[in-house]
């Protein structure tokens, strides 16, 4: 019987078996992540539920295939981020980034910034991420918002290690170029003076 | 990502900027619920023995289906000369990869589509639009089955000729589903420098290709009309391409209504009615993007070519009042689903339209 706080590999054993509630624990503890990796991905609310609902069935049905020494979130983020590429492009969604703020006011969730220079901060950032590829964004949201590691988002994008790297690479240098300099110089001000607000 | 490792200033404020995105991403309510209840509802169980029989009959038709291509492409290679290509496509397309990814020369090359008819191949010269190699290549990895052709000269450079299919499902990564951006791809790929001199994109279907192209442009920043949007963004409906659509209509009177065929053909189909537009701003309507345009129209006098009618007796001559409309247009179908008169000579009203053109 499945207990909170399990280890991952342990209930993924008994999801092997068919225990329904030790899936449901790996739904509480990873839909979250999935959800909101969709919805950066499409951009869009619903289609990121039914992206997210569509990868933990074929993960359920899928569960004997897991190798329990990998990582279960890496490979529950491959699914998800497959279904998520294969809907935009069925789908024909925008390429460019939009933002939460589209997703966060169809579900009427207020948009709150602490200062005037965080929000332009923020909205240079996210305009400069927006006008990366589409590759590009892929990685850096599986980098920087899943957290994976290199070896991971490899794996879930299918891509060589030297490509995520390269691409991580020209993706950073690119925000650079588009991010006007002062902005550069006051990142590393604010990183010397005690690092970036939490 | 683990806590010991050093992130740079941007790095840290892109990790941050993420975590606040997400944030304001409010989950679903009862998601986990549904997500549970959906795969395990008896209609979503592990393969059954009848599912795995239909599994077991797929499979076996996706395996007749490769041996009748392995023959098919038997009797193609024997006709083509392959002798001087000992390279392999995946090594060719690995090559590309790297090129563009190191020095990412020229993203967008030119693109020709052929969309077959009754009367055989066209090829439809689509100079407006590029294609980013850059993109194209990783999803042909990703979607197609690849095999060197040929090796053909074009415009003096030797290049492989590389022919894509695409994967079927059974082929596909886990969760991936067939959706490749076009039924063939022919890419030329110069031998010395990577280069990709041509693409064909082929289509079984005209649609299928305004689709395509569809998807690829417009541009992502909003422009003024009438430069921006073509005059017709997506295939309007047979009703009105046959037979061509009505002159404009004068502008309505307080208590109009406005259809369809009014609002597409006769507005912005043309657009000599406009006297000037811009776009104001971006707004989500049920959860699409819309760009929202100001129009000014000619003054209903002037677009009906006649006189302005006098003033009244011992009143100062003056110019019609222009017409003022705000028009909400999908961005990425380009219909119009709302419009709104704002000059109250027009009757301040609005309307939305619940089918567009094309739809």
């Amino acid at each position: 019987m499945a207990q909170d706080h399990q280890p991952d590999d342990e209930l993924v054993i008994l999801c092997q078996k068919g225990d329904q509630e030790a899936f449901r624990q790996l739904v509480d503890r990873y839909a979250p992540l999935a959800y909101r990796t969709a919805a950066l991905i499409v951009n869009d609310g619903p289609i990121a539920e039914d992206v997210v609902q569509e990868a933990f069935v074929l993960a359920w049905r899928g569960m004997d295939k897991f190798k329990p020494y990998g990582s279960l979130r890496a490979w529950l983020l491959r699914i998800v981020v497959n279904r998520a590429l294969s809907q935009k492009r069925r789908k024909l969604l925008p390429t460019v980034a939009t933002s939460s703020d589209q997703i966060a006011a169809a579900e009427g969730s207020a948009v709150v910034h602490d200062s005037l220079e965080q929000w332009e901060l923020h909205h240079l950032i996210r305009q400069a991420l927006g006008e990366l590829r589409e590759s590009y964004r892929q990685v850096m949201i599986l980098r920087y918002f899943a957290e994976l590691s290199v070896p991971e988002i490899a794996k879930v994008l299918g891509w060589r290690q030297g490509t995520v790297k390269s691409r991580l690479h020209r993706a950073l240098s690119e925000l650079r170029e588009r991010l006007e300099p002062e902005v550069i110089a006051s990142l590393h001000e604010e990183y010397r003076e005690g690092g970036v607000p939490q | 990502m683990s806590q010991s490792e050093k992130l740079s200033p941007l790095e840290e404020r892109i990790r941050l900027y993420y975590q606040e995105e997400a944030s304001r991403i409010p989950m679903p309510q009862g998601l986990s619920q549904r997500i549970v209840g959906k795969a395990t509802s008896p209609s979503a169980e592990k393969p059954t023995r009848r599912r795995g029989f239909r599994l077991f009959a797929r499979g076996a038709i996706a395996a007749a289906a490769t041996a009748a291509l392995l023959v098919a492409a038997l009797v193609v290679w024997a006709n083509v000369d392959l002798g001087a290509s000992t390279v392999s496509a995946e090594e060719i397309m690995q090559r590309v990869e790297q090129n563009y990814q190191e020095g990412d020369p020229a993203g967008d090359i030119p693109v020709f589509g052929n969309a077959p008819s009754a009367q055989g191949p066209v090829e439809v010269p689509l100079p407006s639009y590029g294609v980013d190699v850059t993109e194209l290549v990783p999803n042909m990895r990703e979607l197609y089955r690849v095999n060197v052709t040929g090796e053909e000269t074009l415009d003096g450079h030797d290049c492989y000729v590389l022919l894509a299919t695409p994967l079927g499902k059974d082929e596909l990564p886990e969760g991936l589903e067939p959706s490749p951006p076009a039924d063939q791809i022919e890419l030329w790929v110069d031998k010395e420098t990577n280069l990709v001199h041509r693409v064909l994109l082929y289509f079984s279907t005209p649609e299928e290709l305004e689709a395509h192209f569809a998807n690829m442009g417009p541009p992502a920043e909003p422009a003024p009309l009438p430069i921006d949007l073509p005059p017709e963004p997506l295939p309007a409906p047979e009703e009105m391409r046959q037979p061509e659509p009505p002159p404009l209509p004068a502008p309505p009177p307080p208590g109009f209504t406005i259809t369809p065929e009014l609002t597409y053909a006769g507005l912005l189909g043309d657009l000599s009615a406009v006297h000037e537009v811009t776009v104001v701003r971006e707004e989500t309507v049920d959860n699409r993007i819309h760009y929202v345009l100001s129009l000014v129209l000619k003054p209903l006098p002037e677009l009906e070519g006649v006189e302005p009618p006098p003033p009244p007796e011992g009143a100062e001559p003056s110019p019609p009042p222009p017409i003022e409309m705000e028009v909400w247009v999908d961005a990425e179908s380009s219909l119009v689903t709302e419009m709104q008169f704002t000059a109250p000579d027009a009757g301040g009203g609005g309307i939305i339209l619940d089918s567009g053109p094309g739809q």
